[in-house]
């Protein structure tokens, strides 16, 4: 623990106890029930700062079995974060059933699309291909979560609490750790202090937004809107579209024979 | 620029894009926009500004300035032009505000359908978009005054035979007072 500063130190230790309050909150109030894959996450996370706590005491900080420890476990920890961000995409779009059916797929291709790319297109090394595989998830998780609040924005879909404060936290987390995983590749050794002071900045800030969060009882599931008969849709929306089209096309061409000549 | 700096900008860039998106997303509306409805009634059928097309046209004559040209001062050619100008970009505001309800009242639909059909979702959002260009664009043209009669008379002419259409289709479902209701519950819930 001596190589971590004294910044790192402290910073490790608030976030450690705000998460552990965090998870006893939610613990104590049963929101496992609601939210079973952020409090695994929480859950996960802290098993992994107490795992490090023991090998940074005794086989040091730069030890080996500390580095394989410290990305191995890292995957259950992003994987887990994957699934709460899939938690909350179910909990904003699961009670309207048509856009739901849309949504998660394209939310899944988006996400896989998103890594692939990051992945197939970083550094493929040891040490650097470690990082470009967390970057490439933390930057999937951090689209998918932005392109579910564009669609609940799209379609005027209610961002309840704690849905929102958590998805903004998992967000902007992702996001600073994609350009920290960013600055990692291209400085490697002599930015590895930094990156972890960064990393602990960012996750405290996140944590501060779920903590606030659930500061107050999670309300009960809101009453499932009254969905309409399906036929409306199908008779609807084709024709509008039609419409729209036509439209569309009318001040496409006004535009054109309009357009002052050269 | 080497192949990691390619990668090194482009990851960046992704960032600040989710970035613009997460707080574009969250932006409270501090004020309705105008035309736009906060609170949806349905029954209100939007097209109602289409019967003013006369007096726009009317407005967009060449006629009345060749004879205020002829008859008055340039002045109050001038005067009057940029007066009538106003008075089209509020029309076109009001315009874009009936298709701003219409696209509402097609996305409310959507989201209380427990069926939808993706590729009707994206047709109306590239719809939706192609029309937020052309309108900007055709409200610049009336702004520097290059637009005419016929602009105008195309793009009402549309927006009021959707409205009809809608008006037409909700009426043969014979259910609008109950999909009002509804749809202003599901959306206050």
């Amino acid at each position: 623990m001596d190589a971590l500063g004294d910044s790192a130190k402290t910073l490790w230790l608030i976030n450690v106890a705000i998460q552990a309050g965090l998870l006893t909150l939610l613990v104590w109030r049963k929101d496992y029930r609601r939210f079973p894959f952020f409090v695994a996450y929480l859950t996960v996370n802290l098993l992994q700062s107490a795992a490090f706590a023991i090998l940074f005491t005794r086989p040091g900080y730069t030890s080996r079995i500390a580095w394989l420890f410290g990305w191995g476990s890292q995957g259950i920890v992003v994987a887990a974060r994957a699934c709460t961000v899939a938690e909350v995409c179910h909990h904003v779009l699961a009670p309207y059933r048509g856009i739901w059916a849309m949504g998660w797929r394209l939310l899944v291709v988006l996400g896989i699309s998103v890594l692939v790319l990051a992945v197939a297109f970083g550094r493929h090394d040891l040490h650097a291909g470690i990082v470009t595989l967390d970057l490439g998830t933390e930057l999937a998780i951090a689209s998918v979560t932005a392109i579910l609040f564009a669609f609940a924005k799209y379609y005027e879909v209610p961002l309840r609490e704690p849905m929102r404060m958590l998805g903004i936290g998992l967000c902007l987390y992702s996001a600073c750790y994609v350009l920290n995983d960013l600055l990692l590749q291209r400085y490697l050794a002599g930015y590895v202090e930094i990156w972890n002071l960064v990393g602990m900045i960012a996750f405290l800030g996140s944590l501060a937004l779920w903590a606030w969060a659930f500061r107050v009882p999670v309300e009960a599931e809101a009453t499932k809107p009254v969905l309409l008969d399906a036929e409306m849709y199908r008779n609807l929306i084709p024709e509008m579209n039609r419409r729209l089209f036509v439209l569309n096309e009318q001040l496409s061409q006004l535009w054109r024979v309009e357009s002052p000549r050269p | 620029m080497t192949l990691f700096g390619v990668y090194f900008v482009s990851i960046a860039a992704t960032v600040l894009v989710v970035a613009i998106l997460l707080f574009w997303s969250l932006r409270r509306r501090t004020k309705s926009r105008k035309g736009e409805v906060r609170s949806l009634e349905p029954v209100e059928v939007p097209g109602g500004h289409v019967i003013y097309l006369p007096q726009m046209g009317q407005a967009l004559q060449k006629m009345d300035f060749e004879f205020l040209a002829a008859r008055g001062t340039s002045r109050l050619m001038r005067q009057v032009k940029r007066e009538r100008r106003q008075i089209l970009l509020c029309y076109l505001e009001a315009v874009h505000g009936d298709f701003a309800r219409l696209l509402r009242m097609a996305r409310v639909i959507a989201v209380l359908s427990p069926e939808i059909a993706p590729a009707q979702e994206w047709e109306r959002l590239r719809l939706s978009v192609w029309f937020a260009l052309n309108y900007r664009m055709l409200r610049l043209r009336i702004g520097i005054g290059l637009a005419s009669e016929p602009q105008l008379d195309g793009l009402s002419r549309s927006v009021g035979n959707l409205a009809t259409q809608i008006e037409q289709a909700m009426t043969q479902l014979g259910e609008r007072a109950a999909f009002a209701h509804e749809l202003s519950s599901s959306l206050n819930s």
